[in-house]
């Protein structure tokens, strides 16, 4: 009876209608909050009030999948592909899925350190069958827009010029820990590609398979990606 | 005659002064490093503080060196019907261990059903059939957290009409079976029997004395017929005269002063704190309390 009881609660308290009007505010307000704070750069693009309307429907349409409103908004990228009112900014989505990957590094555990020295003494051979993974809060981007321009040109304080322009070319981004907190860099699209074979627990011969640039090359983004911990 | 320590509650949390703490938000991080305020103790929001790499870990550490702290959740879910959540319970239990709270709370209320979390603190119906139920789920986090809970009141807003018992009667019950705390929010208490039509005298009359170790104080707003507890607001004077009320049942207790919106600057804040400081440094008074 207890479970019933709960079920129909929440299913009133989603519903509408003014019983549960008070819960529901604070159910919706909770979870628009939290994509709020995570979203900064989403709230300055389409401004404050359509962005509280956005995240409203987003807590209608998406459960909250745990007790810890940091975890809440993975979702909120994918739902703006779809999201019929902001069709005009085609970018929005993937500013979306940037500001997450930031929120996400912002909150990750520190990644230990890889020693380069102990993989430089590895034969070769070895070496090709290491499989990286991405460190805690590292994330790759890749957007057709360029999103880290729209994202510098929207921090709070910014002068000078901000006009950003949509043809700007694409953004491939590895966004991760860093020295001075949660950052982007930009990346090749070599190296994009190398990093996402990581990303997906290939070996390091695999991912490094269309790797067209010199072998130098290779070795140098995989000591930069070691150095910034980007790979653990 | 009974020196002021012997007036305390003997169930208030050890480490803490019979003082008015304040409710940690990060608002008031700055503040709180630079200037150092008297403040006796903190409440640290659990949920805002259980990720890997929280960014606000340096601040936790800084003012634990200064003050005691208690940890309160909002996340354990104890009147739900899910699963109890054992990632959830490991990473309190971690902060837990981190912070070394003089006590740790969660609420008489749900916030997930079916795997959906509604980060609300939603009211239980008062069943005979509840009573267990929670009680063996405050129990079971009791354990997984290798300490005991106070559970705190909730601010209601609609009712169950199926509900057997009163509110007041239910937490006791609960507390007594599971063998737990209770944290009285007389806000709470005061915007519940507003809005729901009970008395809130009879509700702070009736807990059991030595069960209830720490009270919460916290400002509410009127909206249409309801009260809503939004801690958005000073403390009303009839929530303090209710706070004096419970000061006279139930001794001397550490308590905490809640703000979340409109957040004052924090010597508005220090200075309401204060006027509960002096409400407490009455009850201690040979004389003033009932509790013993």
């Amino acid at each position: 009876m207890l479970a019933e009881l709960q079920r129909a609660f929440a299913r009133e308290l989603f519903a509408g209608g003014a019983r549960l009007r008070v819960h529901r505010e604070t159910v919706l307000g909770a979870l628009a909050d939290a994509l709020e704070t995570s979203h900064p750069v989403c709230v300055r693009l389409v401004g404050a009030e359509f962005f509280r309307a956005l995240a409203r429907r987003f807590a209608r349409d998406v459960p909250s999948r745990s007790p810890d409103l940091c975890d809440y908004g993975v979702e909120l990228g994918e739902y703006l592909e779809s999201f019929e009112p902001a069709r005009g900014l085609p970018y929005l989505a993937d500013v979306a899925r940037l500001e997450w990957a930031l929120h996400r590094a912002r909150h990750a555990a520190d990644a230990p350190p890889l020693d380069p020295a102990g993989l430089s003494a590895l034969p070769e051979a070895q070496r090709a069958e290491i499989a990286f993974g991405l460190a805690p809060g590292t994330a790759l981007v890749d957007s057709a827009y360029p999103v880290d321009r729209i994202w510098e040109a929207n921090q709070p304080g910014i002068a000078g010029d901000t006009t950003v322009c949509l043809d700007a070319g694409p953004a491939r981004l590895v966004v991760a820990r860093g020295p001075k907190g949660a950052s982007f860099w930009r990346v090749s699209p070599a190296e994009l590609e190398l990093f996402t074979g990581f990303a997906r627990g290939l070996p390091l011969w695999r991912a490094a398979e269309a790797w067209t640039e010199s072998a130098e090359s290779l070795g140098a983004a995989l000591a930069r990606a070691v150095s910034a911990r980007w790979i653990a | 005659m009974a020196s002021p320590a012997a007036r305390r509650n003997s169930a208030a949390a050890g480490a803490l002064p019979a003082r008015c703490g304040l409710a940690l938000r990060p608002a008031h991080f700055a503040a709180l490093l630079e200037e150092r305020a008297d403040v006796p103790f903190f409440e640290i929001m659990a949920e805002n503080h259980l990720q890997p790499g929280d960014p606000a870990r340096p601040v936790l550490e800084a003012l634990r060196a200064r003050a005691p702290v208690t940890l309160h959740s909002v996340g354990m879910s104890l009147g739900g019907v899910d699963p109890l959540d054992r990632s959830h319970l490991a990473k309190l239990r971690a902060l837990a261990d981190f912070l070394e709270p003089a006590l740790v709370s969660d609420h008489l209320a749900w916030a997930a059903v079916d795997g959906r979390h509604l980060h609300d603190l939603l009211p239980v119906p008062f069943l005979e059939e509840a009573l267990t139920h929670v009680a063996d789920r405050v129990a079971r986090a009791q354990d997984a957290l290798g300490r005991r809970i106070a559970l705190e009141n909730v601010s209601g807003y609609a009712r169950f009409a199926e509900s057997e018992l009163a509110e007041w009667e239910f937490l006791a019950e609960v507390a007594a079976r599971a063998d737990c705390l209770i944290l009285l929010d007389v806000n709470n208490v005061f915007v519940s029997a507003a809005n729901l039509g009970f008395s809130a005298e009879a509700y702070v009359d009736s807990l059991p004395r030595e069960r209830v170790a720490q009270l919460h104080l916290a400002g509410h707003e009127a909206s249409g017929e309801l009260l809503l507890d939004t801690h958005g607001a000073a403390v009303a004077e009839p929530v303090f005269a209710l706070f004096e009320r419970a000061l006279a049942r139930f001794g001397a207790l550490p308590a905490v002063l809640e703000r979340d919106r409109a957040i004052p600057p924090l010597g508005v804040l220090l200075d309401e704190a204060r006027k509960a400081d002096a409400l407490l440094e009455r009850a201690l008074q040979p004389g003033a309390s009932d509790a013993g």
